[in-house]
């Protein structure tokens, strides 16, 4: 009892600023006809209340408000940027596209060159690859020559790195007879280095885009709004 | 809809234009509540100059933060929360300020509080005993004090604007209005 007494008396400030309601509000009216020392309690606290309701008022400068304005107006304020759902996959999509044309732009391909005896006769030259592991050689290019060249330069970008190649060229005359054949080995270094380099570039380029696009917006609004172009409101 | 309802609805509706970047929505919301802001913050620092340093900051987080207003509390709490915090940040740095700028800045403070009380002398000495009780209360205390009889929060509201337990809310009232009483009844 004397318990819930004192719970109710901490509530007394609230009943007085007319902020409790419902159980709470009912059970201090209750309190309140029966308790000579709640009573004594609110009546103090009413009187408190008064006095601080009633405190002076102070105002600030009147250029206050000018001041905040115009803050606002030179753009000295930044909004803090919250990342949304829709940046992220914006610059999801950016980044993957960009790792992609890097990728096949430095990607860790083979360069090998040729040179057939002249006295091959050859028309078509088939050019084969594969790995160290596998047993079967699969076609990666035809030539057909009319004046056979005596260089033949190939150019394999799309290769895993750190794997191991053989290259098989075989020329065949105008009858399909072979008339000449090499085998050659290549490997692709283990470019980890290299691809860290491709994965951080990459994403650097993203972030400069995505701000730039940001930047861009946020120029083109302050533009057309100094310039009338859209409302300033 | 009771009246609080009504203002937080044009609240909310100024927030949303803010949100959108109206100057003018600004304006409005600037005059609603500037000056409870500004005496809330006085009451808590006690200097005029840091003040309005704190209330203009907190305009400006109003502005910045309009669009990330959720409708967890009221308007008015809200905007309480951003004063209260920026105050409370304040006053933690302020701990590591020179003590004779704390002088000042108290001396300042009472001088103009002193010269803008214009009541009757009768009521006057009683007043000013409470208004000095008050001062004297630490500020988690005073902005108890002030939240509840100034502004009229409820205890669920102080605490949200507080950022603290209800318990805590209503055992900080409990003593402030300990203390209140029985520096009254020692001046007496």
């Amino acid at each position: 009892m004397m318990n819930d007494k004192n719970k109710l008396s901490r509530l007394l400030p609230w009943y007085a600023n007319g902020t409790l309601v419902g159980k709470e509000r009912a059970a201090i009216d209750n309190c309140l006809l029966k308790s000579v020392k709640m009573k004594r309690d609110s009546k103090d606290i009413d009187i408190i209340r008064s006095i601080v309701k009633n405190e002076p008022i102070h105002y600030p400068s009147a250029s206050l408000k000018d001041r905040i304005i115009e803050r606002i107006d030179k753009g000295q304020t930044v909004r803090k940027y919250k990342l949304k759902p829709a940046d992220f996959f914006g610059s999801l999509i950016i980044w993957v596209s960009l790792f992609i044309i890097l990728w096949l732009v430095f990607q860790p391909g083979v360069t090998i060159q040729w040179y057939l005896p002249i006295d091959s006769k050859s028309e078509t030259i088939n050019i084969y690859r594969k790995t160290i592991s596998s047993h079967n050689f699969k076609i990666i290019d035809q030539i057909s020559t009319v004046n056979v060249p005596v260089q033949i330069i190939l150019n394999d970008p799309v290769l895993i790195p750190g794997q191991n190649y053989i290259y098989r060229i075989d020329a065949y005359d105008t009858s399909g007879d072979l008339v000449y054949q090499n085998l050659v080995s290549a490997s692709t270094s283990k470019i980890i280095v290299n691809q860290i380099i491709l994965i951080l570039s990459s994403i650097s380029l993203t972030l400069a885009i995505y701000i730039l696009v940001k930047l861009y917006t946020k120029c083109g609004i302050i533009y057309m709004k100094t310039n009338g172009l859209i409302k300033n409101n | 809809m009771s009246r609080s309802l009504q203002t937080d609805k044009r609240d909310k509706g100024l927030l949303n234009r803010i949100a959108d970047g109206s100057i003018e929505a600004f304006n409005l919301f600037y005059e609603i509540y500037y000056l409870h802001l500004y005496n809330y913050i006085l009451r808590l620092v006690k200097d005029p100059f840091i003040s309005e340093e704190i209330l203009q900051e907190t305009f400006i987080s109003v502005w910045l933060g309009a669009k990330k207003f959720k409708n967890r509390s009221l308007v008015k709490t809200w905007v309480f929360r951003i004063a209260h915090n920026k105050s409370v940040s304040w006053l933690r740095k302020k701990r590591f300020l020179l003590t004779s700028f704390e002088d000042n800045s108290e001396k300042t403070y009472r001088a103009e509080e002193e010269k803008g009380t214009e009541y009757n002398a009768e009521n006057k000495i009683f007043e000013d005993a409470i208004y000095r009780a008050v001062n004297k209360l630490s500020p988690k205390h005073r902005a108890v004090i002030e939240l509840s009889f100034k502004y009229g929060f409820s205890y669920k509201e102080i605490a949200h604007i507080m950022n603290c337990p209800v318990g805590t809310v209503k055992s900080r009232m409990s003593y402030a209005i300990k203390y209140l009483k029985q520096d009254l009844n020692n001046r007496n």
